[in-house]
């Protein structure tokens, strides 16, 4: 016969207690068999005991927070209890399994593939360099004035604190679901969120002026980096890192986006309403490419002109 | 010796201060049967919610003022009416006949005799001492004295410049010579003695033509003013192109700079700093005429601008960042969602004199002037690595073919010279 396993559940590691000679009891008090130092548990808690055929029952012996089993409560009598069978005293979750039960599939580490980066420090290093070269570019590019290198540290530095603080952030809350602090990681997912939106700038703008329009710019910016990455950064860490089910991994994703996204939705339909409103401003595409690189061919100053007139007609008054 | 120099200041000053006055006393207590503060009423509240001046003229109850003193009555119909109120406090009330918007005039008739009517006569020799009668501020019939210096050359309005002190509520007022004749009818001031008054003949012109017709009333004067606009706005192109074009050099290129008689160039380039990675030049070139139709609406501006950048400091991906932040363009108009629609824009590469620019055109239409239309052009030369130049035009209350020449024309005189 298949022996019986208590399995009392804790953040991190759980409990097991192998259960031979019955009666077993459990509570907080230090004459248990199995002692549960929960202030929600009782001192005399409950008691598991077998019959003749070998069936187990669990008596309920407090009447402070109580047992249920199964979701139901239990009253002051013993209770037939299947295997397995989940048993919730006070706060506690525990569970009674037989030892034959399949163990779960052994989690093997995913960082491997495309996923390296996230998790070797060499490689979290390089995208974190690659990160901040590129912030450096971006700066250098933006600047009209001849400035010392001082001035682009000076504007780098709070950047990279923004960086280390989330890094910790992620890192602190691994910690405390996983015991790990998983900063590697924590830092390659950081970094691919402040250099991504530079990426999808940068080619945005460049799609902009080949396409004459900017539509390129506001899908990629808005839809990838104010509405995708954020969600899409969260669940491969909680995924691949933090080896949640692809369900988990999702919805704990859509659950921490949530009040940034949210907030980035009211803005964009404060904006939207703002578009349809009247404007003194033109509104057309005033992107400009050093590498002149566009779709349309040059029209002849004539053709040009007649196109123009023909794309805009006069106002029609009904 | 010191103070022989005072006493020599004091004689000086005097003498024609002493003479104008007992001139501009006579001429005031002459005419000022015929000049009246004309009110704009709200009809719910009963106040005045604009007062200029006006003066009779032609016939004994014909009233001329501004049109941009009884704009806010022809602008919102059925919520003003308009009244008079004389020198010595009589009032009643008046009917709108006709305007001439380009001219800022208006001409009104009263229900009954008003006084004498002023004559009108040619702009005299510069120089002339001239007499502006109104009421300023709402504080009480005036004269002021000034003198006359001519037609201004360069504003498609022919205003007289006059230079003596005009303040508002005079406008709409008669200027006199000594003869007691209507040279002017005081419309502008730009502060410190520099006032403006519109030719005395375009008014006798409407009158003539209001003769015709009995001085009938105008019944669509919106119709009427769009019919004004439309005629201003293509002999206004048609005026551009007949004149003298000259050249002006910005960067590699020669571009249109003055039109003579029309426009003038300025330069607002920003002076040279250590610091700065990109020289630019900043050439710009507008005309100095506008037609007032509502509060903050007003057309007839014409005005483009050329900036050149280059560098030699700095790598192509840095020079075009900077030079895409300057790529933007804003009308000058200060017109609202009641007068006109959003802009419409197209945007397209051609070449101007063998060089590539990105171009851009944008129109939007005059709700209440039909065919009008204010036109924004907006151009940057592309292609070259560490040279950029961006032109933009900018063309209030025009008709959109007449812009659409104006722009051709102006784009072929483009002359690239390197």
């Amino acid at each position: 016969m298949a022996k019986m396993i208590l399995e009392i559940q804790s953040r991190g590691l759980n409990q097991y207690h192998r259960l031979e000679s019955f009666p077993v009891t459990v509570g907080r008090a230090l004459d248990n068999d199995i002692i549960l130092s929960d202030a929600s548990v009782s001192a005399h808690h409950l008691r598991l005991e077998q019959d003749e055929a070998g069936q187990l029952f669990a008596h309920n012996l407090s009447d402070e927070n109580g047992t249920r089993m199964n979701g139901h409560k239990l009253g002051q009598q013993p209770v037939l209890a299947p295997i397995p069978s989940l048993l919730l005293l006070g706060n506690r979750k525990m569970r009674l399994v037989s030892s034959e039960m399949p163990v779960e599939m052994t989690h093997v580490s995913r960082c491997s593939g495309i996923f390296t980066p996230l998790c070797k420090p060499l490689w979290a290093g390089l995208l974190l360099l690659l990160t901040i070269v590129s912030l450096l570019v971006d700066a250098y590019l933006d600047t009209s004035l001849q400035k010392e290198p001082l001035f682009y540290l000076s504007g780098l530095l709070p950047n990279l604190l923004w960086i280390l603080l989330w890094t910790l952030l992620i890192g602190g809350i691994s910690r405390l679901v996983t015991h790990r602090w998983e900063f590697v990681p924590a830092l390659s997912v950081v970094s691919l969120f402040t250099l991504i939106p530079l990426i999808l700038q940068e080619l945005g703008s460049w799609l902009d002026y080949f396409l004459t329009s900017d539509r390129p710019s506001t899908w990629l910016l808005v839809g990838i980096g104010d509405f995708l990455l954020l969600p899409i950064l969260l669940y491969a860490y909680l995924h691949w890192v933090l080896s949640q089910k692809r369900t988990h991994a999702l919805g704990i994703a859509l659950l921490l986006s949530a009040l940034p996204l949210g907030l980035r939705g009211m803005n964009m339909l404060d904006e939207m309403a703002a578009d349809s409103e009247f404007s003194a401003d033109p509104y057309y595409n005033q992107t400009l490419s050093s590498l002149n690189m566009h779709a349309k061919p040059a029209l002849p100053l004539d053709e040009y002109l007649k196109k123009a007139a023909q794309e805009l007609p006069p106002l029609t008054t009904e | 010796m010191f103070l022989r120099l005072i006493l020599l200041f004091a004689i000086l000053l005097a003498a024609p201060f002493a003479l104008a006055e007992s001139e501009s006393s006579s001429i005031y207590s002459d005419v000022e049967g015929s000049v009246y503060q004309v009110r704009v009423i709200n009809q719910q509240t009963g106040k005045k919610t604009t007062i200029g001046s006006g003066f009779v003229v032609m016939q004994s109850d014909i009233i001329a003022t501004n049109y941009h003193v009884v704009s806010t009555f022809i602008n919102n119909p059925g919520e003003f009416e308009l009244d008079y109120l004389s020198t010595t406090g009589n009032t009643g009330s008046l009917e709108l006949l006709a305007v001439d918007v380009i001219h800022d005039l208006a001409v009104l008739r009263a229900e009954r005799p008003l006084g004498e009517p002023l004559k009108i006569t040619q702009v005299p020799p510069k120089g002339e001492r001239l007499y502006s009668l109104g009421n300023p501020m709402d504080k009480g019939f005036s004269i002021v004295e000034g003198t006359n210096n001519g037609v201004m050359k360069y504003s498609d309005d022919n205003n007289i410049l006059f230079s003596g002190s005009l303040n508002p509520g005079m406008s709409g007022g008669p200027t006199l010579n000594g003869g007691k004749e209507v040279v002017g009818v005081n419309v502008a001031t730009s502060g410190n003695g520099i006032s403006f008054l519109v030719p005395a003949q375009y008014l006798a012109i409407m009158l003539e033509r209001l003769k015709l017709t009995g001085f009938k009333a105008d019944e669509d004067i919106l119709l009427r003013i769009t019919e004004q606009l439309h005629g201003s706005a293509d002999k206004y192109v048609q005026h551009l192109q007949d004149s003298k074009w000259t050249s002006l050099k910005i960067g590699s290129f020669s571009v249109p700079g003055d039109i003579e008689g029309a426009t003038r160039c300025w330069d607002n380039s920003q002076k040279p700093d250590p610091d700065d990675l990109i020289r630019t030049y900043y050439t710009q070139c507008s005309n100095e005429n506008s037609i007032y139709l509502d509060e903050n609406l007003e057309v007839g501006n014409l005005s483009y601008e050329y900036i050149w950048l280059e560098t030699d400091k700095i790598i192509p991906a840095r020079f075009y960042r900077q030079y895409e932040n300057m790529n933007s363009s804003v009308p000058n108009s200060q017109a609202g969602k009641q007068d006109v629609t959003n802009f419409e824009c197209f945007t397209d590469f051609t070449p101007v004199s063998g060089q590539e620019f990105k171009m851009t055109v944008c129109r939007r239409d005059y709700l209440n002037y039909a065919g009008l239309s204010d036109l924004l052009i907006s151009g940057a030369l592309v292609g070259h690595k560490r040279e950029g130049m961006l032109f933009n035009l900018d063309i209030t209350g025009t008709t959109f073919d007449g812009g659409m020449q104006l722009l051709k024309r102006m784009l072929e005189d483009f002359k690239w010279q390197k």
